[in-house]
């Protein structure tokens, strides 16, 4: 890359000296100011020593800002790094603004932003591409400011309950709630007794506009919540055990007694999956267009409902599934097991990715926050634990219920929500990093019934409970993501733009092989398939063209390239490469030791027999 | 107790009237949208899979010849007249739309020797053929007005230069590619590869730039000032390369192969942009 020349690179030095000796022409507010002999308000600098003074002291001031503040403009390496310091502003006025430079941005919001993993180090990487790399990351650092930046443009704020005086939120009703907020939120608090058809599951379309719900006897319906619309109400005459929509709210599926059904938004039956039967439980795995079934014969079935094809029929191998959540970061699947165990599923595999133990009892119910950063589980040990899933599947914290949980769910800003008998506790976290804390529930609520389904809604402040008296909208002020993106999920977006908007999903649908722990895995480079090429290359060469060349010491005139001198000279650097050899297989051989030193502490009675 | 709850007011985010835009607000929280790199990958995929399905580049087949074509030829300023002759010694004057009927020649010159190629000049009313030798002719004369040699062998095309015309260049059968200046009328220069090259062609927007393709797969962009070494070698074909053409921007040539295929290459690339084939 070349830079551009250098303003001053082109004339001759002897120039300048000259310039420098000829008196700069004074600009009409210096001459106006340069009479006053008062100072009243500090004037524009007058001299250029003043200038000078003032332009290092604004970097140094600049570090002084709270430690959490990026206060100026990020580093670049130097190739991109502008050439000129900005001039400290001056108005007709006098007046200098006390705020220079750029506005400071907070350093989480420029965190989240960011998505190269910086700690992942290319192993024989050539310098070619580390200068992209760098490049790279440079032009990162400067985007995620900038979003950071457009942060700004947001509209709505989030909500907020607090309570005055060391006033206890859990105790708050949802009455006094109602009460106290607005008209519009106050309707989104409603009740629907439906007490002759069993208990209720219920799901919330992807964008929170549409509710479909599903009774035990066979009563299945779908409205939008908002406008109280309904959409259909049918009875099936069967075992309804769990219902989910599909991509829009114009398919539904349903899991009945036998086998799986697929109807419209209409009540029309479209489809009867008979593959799919005794299915407990439903997810669908939005941009992979899959739908997953647990059944009580064992088998975790991905159905593709775009090509209505079933993708892969896992035998999970641990009996009966009734647990099943999925992860919204990663698009794998999480079953709840009886030995206290949660497996990871993915389509592209028979084995389970991971199997964590998470309780001593079976364990009765999962849930994953949205950023695919913490698991909740509760199992039969009245235990509710969190996991974290990006790094080490260790447990967080911890917390015994009065009551086990049989139901969990995250909301869009980390609210931790846990179904125990006809209660609902909601725990919610400090701020958006970090678990929620589970050790003052945030707001409860006593049901007419036994919980039977959770949800909270995506883009409301509402928590969908379906309970065996019917179907319960709470209030949970604080709960969704206050801003929408028009493009992805749009609760306000017409026919015409819910029609773009799904040929445009299905034509970016992710094939299922590529769900795995780590979804930004295809960003990476191969480095094992880069491994092999390099072994086939030198197979194939019969020597490896990337090897250091041996040593060749270079003939040096004035007397020193004597045969012996040479020589000297070549076993001076093999024996440094030598000696750094033996101390990295010291060192390695240290580790090793210090490794196998703790498994070989305690000594035991039968070691007279293995030696 | 301080409560507040999200409400939207539908106002700001639903359109007043039918003729209004929608609003889509925009939040790019990598949170809201999950799954980046597999979608940007599908996108990616399926980009490229439509590039092709639109490709089509295949236009027309003009059907006339009884026998196979052996050469074309094109008219320096008219866009629409394409000249081809065939193995049974027809020609055909394609004029779009309607095709052209055959013309009596003007005048019929006798040689000694057998001509392999013709070229005729860019400007003046000269033209060059070459067999055993490089004959510059005048259109009245039948006889050459000079004649120009450099080795023994035979000479298998030769090209005037449209911007230098008095350069003209040949390549010959003992592998090297000949450069004459019409004026001095006798050879420049002269470089010497490892396969034969079948043809060269100028580019028609620099000097002193040509390309020749070889029978070694390769076609090669030599400069004419400095010919030890090629500017640009273009290698994509599997097979000989039998004949190659400048596009008028001087940005592209394409290039025929012995390999049944035809590739689109840009000047300061090796690699071929684009490959067309039948059956």
């Amino acid at each position: 890359m070349e830079r551009a020349p250098k303003p001053g690179r082109d004339v001759p030095p002897k120039k300048d000296k000259l310039q420098a000796k000829r008196k700069k022409p004074r600009r009409y507010w210096e001459e106006e100011t340069a009479p006053t002999t008062a100072r009243a308000s500090p004037g524009p600098p007058r001299n250029k020593k003043r200038n000078q003074e003032l332009r290092p002291q604004r970097p140094k001031t600049a570090h002084i800002l709270k430690k959490s503040r990026i206060s100026k403009k990020p580093q670049v390496p130097k190739k991109l790094r502008k050439r000129k310091n900005p001039e400290p502003q001056r108005s007709l006025s006098g007046a200098q603004d006390p705020f220079p430079g750029p506005a400071p941005v907070p350093v989480e919001v420029v965190q989240k932003f960011c998505r190269i993993d910086k700690s992942k180090k290319l192993p024989h990487s050539k310098s070619k591409t580390r200068n992209r790399l760098e490049v790279a990351e440079a032009e990162e650092k400067e985007t995620s400011v900038k979003a950071a930046r457009s942060e700004l443009l947001l509209a709505e704020e989030p909500g907020f309950l607090e309570g005055e005086d060391g006033e206890d939120t859990a105790k708050i009703l949802q009455a006094d709630i109602v009460e106290a907020v607005d008209i519009a939120s106050a309707a989104k608090h409603f009740d629907l007794n439906l007490r002759q058809f069993g208990p209720y599951r219920l799901n919330y379309s992807r964008t929170g506009r549409h509710l479909a719900f599903g009774g035990r006897r066979g009563h299945v319906a779908a409205l939008d919540w908002v406008t109280k619309r309904l959409m259909c109400e049918i009875n099936v005459m069967e075992t309804v055990r769990d219902i989910r929509f599909l991509h829009s709210e114009a398919l539904l599926a349903v899991a009945q007694n036998r086998w799986l059904h697929i109807y419209d938004n209409q009540g029309i039956e479209l489809h009867c999956i008979r593959r799919c039967d005794r299915v407990t439980r439903l997810e669908f795995l939005p941009f992979h267009f899959l739908l997953a079934t647990a059944s009580e014969t064992g088998f975790l079935t991905y159905l593709d409902v775009s090509v209505g094809k079933i993708v892969a029929a896992l035998n999970a191998r641990a009996g009966r599934l009734d647990v099943m959540t999925w992860n919204p970061y990663n698009a794998v699947i999480h079953l709840g097991h009886s030995n206290g165990t949660v497996s990871l599923w993915s389509p592209a595999m028979k084995e389970p990715l991971a199997k964590i133990l998470c309780h001593r009892g079976g364990v009765r119910a999962v849930a994953v926050d949205s950023t695919g950063t913490y698991m909740a589980t509760s199992g039969l040990d009245h235990q509710l634990k969190i996991f974290d899933l990006r790094g080490t599947f260790q447990p967080l914290s911890a917390r015994t219920l009065p009551q086990g949980a049989g139901h969990l769910a995250f909301s869009q800003r980390g609210l931790l929500v846990a179904g125990m008998g006809d209660v609902v506790n909601i725990w919610a976290g400090q701020g958006q990093t970090g678990p929620p804390s589970l050790e003052q529930p945030y707001l409860t609520h006593r049901l007419s019934g036994p919980v039977h389904g959770l949800q909270f809604c995506p883009f409301e402040d509402v928590l969908g409970v379906g309970h065996s008296g019917g179907i319960t909208s709470m209030l949970v002020p604080g709960a969704a993501e206050p801003n929408f993106d028009g493009l992805e999920s749009n609760p306000y977006r017409s026919r015409k733009q819910r029609q773009e908007w799904e040929v445009k999903a299905l034509l970016e649908k992710v094939p299922a092989e590529l769900i795995c722990l780590d979804p930004r895995a295809l960003a990476e480079v191969d480095v094992i398939s880069l491994e092999q090429e390099k072994k086939e290359r030198i197979e194939r060469l019969g020597y490896d063209p990337e090897a250091k060349t041996p040593f060749q010491p270079k003939p040096k005139q004035k007397g020193r390239s004597s045969t012996a001198s040479l020589v000297k000279r070549k076993r001076k650097v093999m024996d440094e490469d030598h000696r750094d050899k033996v101390r990295q297989s010291l060192e390695q051989q240290q580790h090793k030791q210090k490794k196998a030193k703790p498994s070989r502490a305690r000594p035991s009675a039968l070691d007279r027999f293995v030696h | 107790m301080k409560v507040k709850m999200l409400s939207r007011n539908p106002d700001n985010y639903v359109r007043e009237t039918k003729l209004d835009l929608q609003r889509v607000p925009r939040n790019y929280d990598p949170t809201l949208h999950p799954f980046e790199v597999p979608r940007e990958y599908v996108r990616a995929l399926n980009a490229t899979k439509l590039e092709r399905v639109f490709a089509k580049p295949f236009l027309a087949s003009l059907d006339g010849h009884r026998d196979g074509v052996n050469c074309l030829a094109k008219h320096p300023k008219s866009l629409a007249t394409v000249l081809s002759g065939a193995c049974d010694g027809e020609q055909w004057k394609m004029d779009a739309p309607a095709y052209g009927e055959e013309e009596e020649p003007l005048h019929t010159i006798l040689g000694k020797t057998v001509y392999t190629g013709i070229d005729h000049h860019w400007k003046e009313a000269v033209f060059a053929t070459c067999g055993q030798q490089v004959d510059i002719w005048d259109e009245q004369r039948t006889s050459p007005i000079c004649s120009m040699t450099w080795g023994f062998d035979s000479i298998s095309s030769v090209k005037f230069n449209p911007i230098e015309t008095f350069l003209l260049g040949s390549c010959a059968s003992d592998r090297n590619i000949v450069l004459y200046d019409m004026r001095q009328s006798t050879p420049l220069k002269k470089v010497i590869l490892d396969m034969r090259t079948n043809t060269i062609c100028w580019n028609p927007m620099e000097a002193f730039i040509f390309t020749a393709a070889n029978e070694d797969y390769n076609l090669y962009t030599f400069d004419m000032c400095a010919l030890d070494t090629p500017v640009m070698v273009h290698m994509d074909h599997v097979s000989a390369v039998l004949d190659v053409d400048y596009s008028p921007t001087g940005k592209e040539f394409v290039s025929a192969s012995f390999d049944k295929s035809i590739r689109i290459f840009p000047v300061d690339k090796s690699r071929s942009r684009e490959v067309y084939h039948t059956k």
